[in-house]
């Protein structure tokens, strides 16, 4: 267990806290890990304020949100119940949220957040009581991983239409897009950049193929040139407790609380016996 | 997403006991359940334990402390909101894509050579594009299930629990929506 001795009385509280050594580990490894998963995941902050913003939010409201509730929720992940897990909002939801929710079926924004809410509060009394257990042992294996694939084709789908790759057809439903409109062009072109970054393993590649994609995205037009690389945080003040807890509890919206509940519930699949080992290692 | 994976680097290293449930699961659940909380509270959808743990699990990440610095570096990141601001939705729309296709990957774990099970499972995953909702995939999907296995007589391997989840689903098609 090497340590800087400059960190000396740090690692000695961390060491304590967190049980270091007996879990075979140490502060420069653990601190490195924390980075490599921050960096495989870190895009949820470019795309979950483009996604909320298409339900009217706030993009800067939602990137402020997004990184606080990250930081909160993974910071209780880890003090609490001492796992290397992180959490930010989930890809799946937040375009269930935009585009069925808000977009389909026309709840206002707040009421939505109000059923994130109620559906958090359930998830939070259904782990309590052990009613979590029972859900998971009645649904076979097979409809977990289903709807989890489900889940993956309905995202990929929503990148398709927003990026114009898809685009209605009155004969056929769907179509391919024109590729001579730039922005389609700059989206296949960014699928091209991430896929090779993913599919050489390079850390964080997702996150990579979205500011490769932006900045070539710059001569194009398509991408707007940031005022500052940094600055003080946008404000979080227009989406920040405007969540309608009230309007939510009316019995339309039960429906919709209960899918939001359930496909939580399936985005927590690693946490009960489950699948195999299987191909990708990112 | 990478489940899979993730099940075995975690059993690999320990945090997952000899029946395949994580140590301290509850606690686990417990944070994940009160992370949406405090995310519907800030201004977000349901916020989830992300796979992408896994890559920091497989570089050594054993504790909370590798969460402690995923949480300090989400701070840090404020900093750069004119950047994150900046990017198009061209751009986020590959991410969409190639993050569905992690999560299609559990296509794998279903066996479509039995057709009891890939019928129910088939229409659970590709209505959820085709209806432009999850909620619909599943509700469809789960009928399905309870359905086949009862009027194929095979209505009592089927967990009492589904029954009333798709007599409810049905209830809802008929009645609500």
């Amino acid at each position: 267990m090497k340590n800087d001795v400059s960190a000396g009385s740090q690692s000695n509280f961390f060491e304590k806290f967190f049980k270091l050594s007996e879990n075979g580990t140490n502060v420069r490894t653990e601190i490195l890990a924390g980075i490599t998963t921050f960096v495989t995941m870190a895009y949820i902050l470019l795309v979950n304020p483009i996604v909320l913003k298409d339900a009217g939010l706030d993009q800067g409201a939602v990137f402020m949100a997004t990184a606080l509730a990250s930081a909160i929720a993974t910071l209780f992940m880890g003090v609490y119940a001492n796992y290397p897990f992180a959490l930010a909002p989930g890809m799946g939801l937040n375009a269930f949220f935009a585009y069925v929710m808000v977009g389909k079926m026309g709840i206002p924004w707040q009421t939505a957040l109000g059923a994130v809410f109620l559906s958090g509060i359930i998830a939070v009394i259904v782990t309590l009581t052990g009613l979590r257990e029972l859900l998971i042992r009645a649904i076979p294996m097979s409809l977990k991983h289903a709807v989890g694939a489900g889940i993956g084709l309905f995202i990929a789908f929503i990148g398709f239409k927003n990026s114009g790759i898809v685009i209605s057809n009155p004969d056929t439903f769907l179509d391919l897009g024109n590729f001579r409109d730039p922005a389609v062009l700059l989206a296949a072109v960014g699928l091209i950049i991430t896929a090779v970054l993913v599919a050489k393993g390079v850390k964080g590649g997702i996150l990579l193929g979205i500011m490769i994609t932006s900045i070539i995205g710059i001569p194009m037009g398509i991408t707007k040139i940031p005022a500052s690389i940094i600055s003080a945080p946008p404000s979080i003040a227009p989406g920040l407790l405007k969540l309608d807890i009230k309007g939510a509890l009316q019995l339309s919206m039960y429906p919709v609380i209960f899918s939001l509940f359930f496909a939580d519930l399936f985005d927590n699949r690693y946490f009960c016996r489950c699948g195999q080992p299987h191909r990708y290692d990112r | 997403m990478t489940i899979g994976t993730f099940v075995g680097v975690a059993s690999r290293t320990g945090m997952i006991d000899e029946h395949g449930n994580l140590k301290r699961g509850n606690k686990a659940l417990f944070a994940d359940s009160i992370g949406t909380v405090i995310g519907s509270l800030l201004g977000t959808s349901n916020t989830t334990t992300y796979v992408e743990s896994a890559a920091g699990v497989s570089v050594g990440g054993r504790t909370g402390l590798t969460a402690v610095t995923v949480a300090v570096l989400f701070i840090a990141s404020i900093i750069f909101s004119p950047i994150a601001l900046a990017v198009p939705t061209a751009a986020t729309a590959p991410a969409l894509i190639i993050v569905g296709i992690f999560m299609a990957t559990s296509l794998n774990e279903i066996k479509f050579d039995d057709f009891y099970e890939a019928f129910p499972a088939f229409l659970t995953a590709v209505l959820m594009p085709f209806t432009f909702s999850i909620s619909l995939g599943l509700s469809v999907g789960f009928i399905a299930y309870a359905a086949l296995m009862l009027f194929s007589g095979r209505g009592k391997e089927v967990h009492w629990m589904m029954y009333v989840l798709a007599v409810t689903f049905v209830l809802y098609f008929a009645f609500i929506r």
